[in-house]
């Protein structure tokens, strides 16, 4: 069965991945470099922490496991570190904080509340804010250096026989013994299967190809899809573990760097006019983090956007187009934590024919019932958001 | 002084990028800066010096200072050594790609590889001290090699220093001179005639079992550059 994988970020490359261990001859399509997309810059926190649906929250700490189970026997240098997640609240977050554990005890989220000197031992070169007045440790996250993990993905990928091709994707032909997927430069290439993990240039290759994958796409002031991350080079501050503060969020990044997001100036963050490296938002980025590590200067600094990939009710998109048969379409927020395990339930459904029972309330279809954007995500821009 | 050294700087920079100091003029004497901005030679001379540091002029101790040419000498051998390109012209690197892709897909072929090996491929334009394109440079590597390559800041990234830091053996280094027709893409990124002949340079790295784990080509801009091979006599 020749399979054609639109997109190399997290989710297609684990698919990819994946069904060339299932002996599935896999072609994988993309348009851009690696990295070039949401799965390269991202704050790679693995999590199933706000993720307060029970169906999406048990799918999210299946993914967390995925990383344990892919790292053991992933080649190249080591890419997950389940460090655990630490979250400072101040007194307007506090109740917040304190009744999400709450609610996370009752999914059998492994969570405790600490003081600040515990935190700190944990969390390394962090300074506890003095306006703190709960402090919630969640044991089993952690975080991923998702760049080396899409080039160790796609080294094994490779490895195992996918073929690649640059090409940007036009669109998606369903025909009775195949599937043909045509490209701007007017080749076509065709497959018995199709899995569209485009990220967030999902629903524009649908609409081309006639059918809906509803997602918030709109890239402009204030919209909920812009994340703006930091890349800190400290010259002696580390920090061990993903910590989030009210005024700025933190985790381990490759060959020591820190990698920090302010949510709340995210809103502020104007896509057409992107922040420089010297401007108001890195000297702001800077302010917080020499306050949370003691004086430590934000060494530099860079700063990065990056665009979410985010389904219109922020949930994970798995399964099969509506009426179709051979296009399956992958996409979803939180692609880090869930990429490695989306990547591999898919490639079984696909290659293999079968249904998997923790996909089944996040297929294509629900969109057509009435009332299904009930849950419309608003801006993540809260403590532990996201 | 500080500020009197940079003005004088930027404005024969200013003249030798336009133009209007054509390459291998003379410049203005030191003391004929001193006269025409009315500063100490101090002054004067640090700005002459600060050019050639930048590659743009060549001071010549009884002669003058002089628009450097475009004419580079290159010694063949400094492509076997990072020492000599650590200290290589100035000029700035732009990376053009960088990529893990599969070898058989590879710009450059690496010998006796396996055809669905992960190999990292790199591009880069290197330009002269006038910002003009110099060189063209690919790197494929073997990703098992240097899983990390990619983490490094590619626009400064010199491959043996790399390899040497992550303790891979790499047992000789051999170089080839293939004469090449620059092509339709090389001669855009170039900026010069398509078809031309030109001189590649390609180089490969192999470890003690005589397996090649990288190989570099530079196809340097046609008629700027001397090539030459220099040893100690002893």
């Amino acid at each position: 069965m020749h399979i054609i994988v639109i997109g190399s970020g997290i989710l297609g490359l684990s698919t990819a991945d994946s069904l060339c261990a299932f002996g599935a001859e896999v072609t994988l399509v993309d348009a851009r470099d690696l990295g070039a997309g949401t799965s390269g810059t991202s704050f790679a926190w693995t999590n199933a922490n706000a993720k307060l649906d029970p169906a999406y929250h048990a799918l999210n700490v299946a993914g967390m496991h995925e990383h344990d189970r892919l790292s053991e026997s992933l080649q190249g240098p080591r890419t997950y570190f389940r460090s655990g997640g630490l979250q400072l609240a101040d007194a307007r977050q506090a109740p917040q904080l304190e009744s999400k554990v709450a609610r996370l005890r009752e999914l059998g989220y492994p969570s405790e509340v600490l003081d600040a000197e515990r935190a700190v031992e944990i969390a390394g070169d962090i300074r506890v804010p003095a306006s703190t007045e709960l402090i919630a440790h969640f044991p089993t996250e952690g975080y991923v250096h998702n760049e080396q993990l899409l080039r160790n993905l796609r080294a094994r990928a490779i490895e195992r026989g996918t073929k690649l091709i640059r090409a940007t994707v036009v669109d998606v032909d369903e025909r009775g013994d195949g599937v043909d997927v045509r490209f701007s430069d007017g080749r076509v290439l065709t497959g018995d299967r199709v899995v569209l993990a485009a990220g967030r240039w999902t629903s524009q290759i649908a609409a081309a190809s006639g059918f809906e994958i509803q997602m918030n796409t709109e890239i402009g002031l204030g919209s909920a899809v812009t994340g703006l991350l930091g890349y800190v080079r400290p010259t002696s501050a580390r920090v061990n573990t993903v910590v989030h503060t009210p005024e700025l969020n933190l985790r381990p990044g490759e060959d020591n760097t820190i990698v920090v997001q302010a949510l709340d100036l995210n809103p502020q963050v104007d896509p057409d006019c992107p922040p420089t490296n010297g401007g108001p938002f890195a000297e702001a980025i800077a302010e917080r983090f020499a306050a949370v590590t003691a004086g430590e200067a934000a060494e530099g600094l860079d700063l990065r956007l990056s665009y979410r990939s985010l389904p219109a009710d922020g949930l994970t998109i798995a399964g099969y187009v509506p009426g179709s048969t051979r296009t399956y379409c992958l996409v979803t927020h939180s692609g880090i934590t869930l990429g490695p395990l989306l990547g591999r339930l898919a490639a079984e459904e696909v290659a293999e024919d079968r249904r998997t029972d923790v996909l089944e309330d996040f297929r294509p279809d629900r969109f057509d019932e009435v009332g299904a954007l009930a849950g419309y995500v608003g801006l993540p821009t809260q403590l532990g958001d996201q | 002084m500080d500020e009197l050294f940079r003005s004088i700087q930027r404005d024969l920079e200013r003249q030798i990028r336009s133009g209007e100091l054509a390459e291998g003029a003379k410049l203005p004497s030191e003391n004929e800066l001193c006269a025409q901005y009315a500063v100490s030679r101090p002054t004067a001379q640090r700005a002459l010096n600060e050019l050639a540091v930048d590659g743009l002029v060549v001071r010549q101790r009884g002669r003058g200072t002089f628009v450097s040419t475009s004419r580079q000498k290159i010694n063949l051998l400094s492509f076997t050594n990072p020492a000599v390109a650590r200290h290589g012209g100035p000029g700035r690197h732009e990376v053009l790609s960088a990529q893990v892709t599969v070898a058989s897909e590879a710009v450059l072929p690496l010998p006796d590889i396996e055809a669905d090996t992960a190999v990292t491929e790199i591009m880069r334009l290197k330009f002269d001290g006038l910002d003009r394109p110099q060189a063209l440079e690919t790197h494929v590597i073997r990703f098992s090699t240097a899983p990390t390559l990619l983490r490094q800041k590619l626009e400064d990234l010199i491959i043996l220093d790399h390899l040497k830091s992550h303790d891979v053996d790499v047992d000789s280094i051999r170089v080839y001179l293939e004469p090449t027709l620059i092509s339709d893409r090389e001669a855009e990124l170039l900026d010069c005639e398509s078809g031309i002949p030109a001189l590649k340079r390609r180089r490969e790295l192999r470890d003690p079992n005589g397996r090649v784990l990288e190989t570099t080509t530079t196809l340097v801009r046609p008629g700027t550059s001397e090539f030459f091979i220099e040893m100690p006599a002893d």
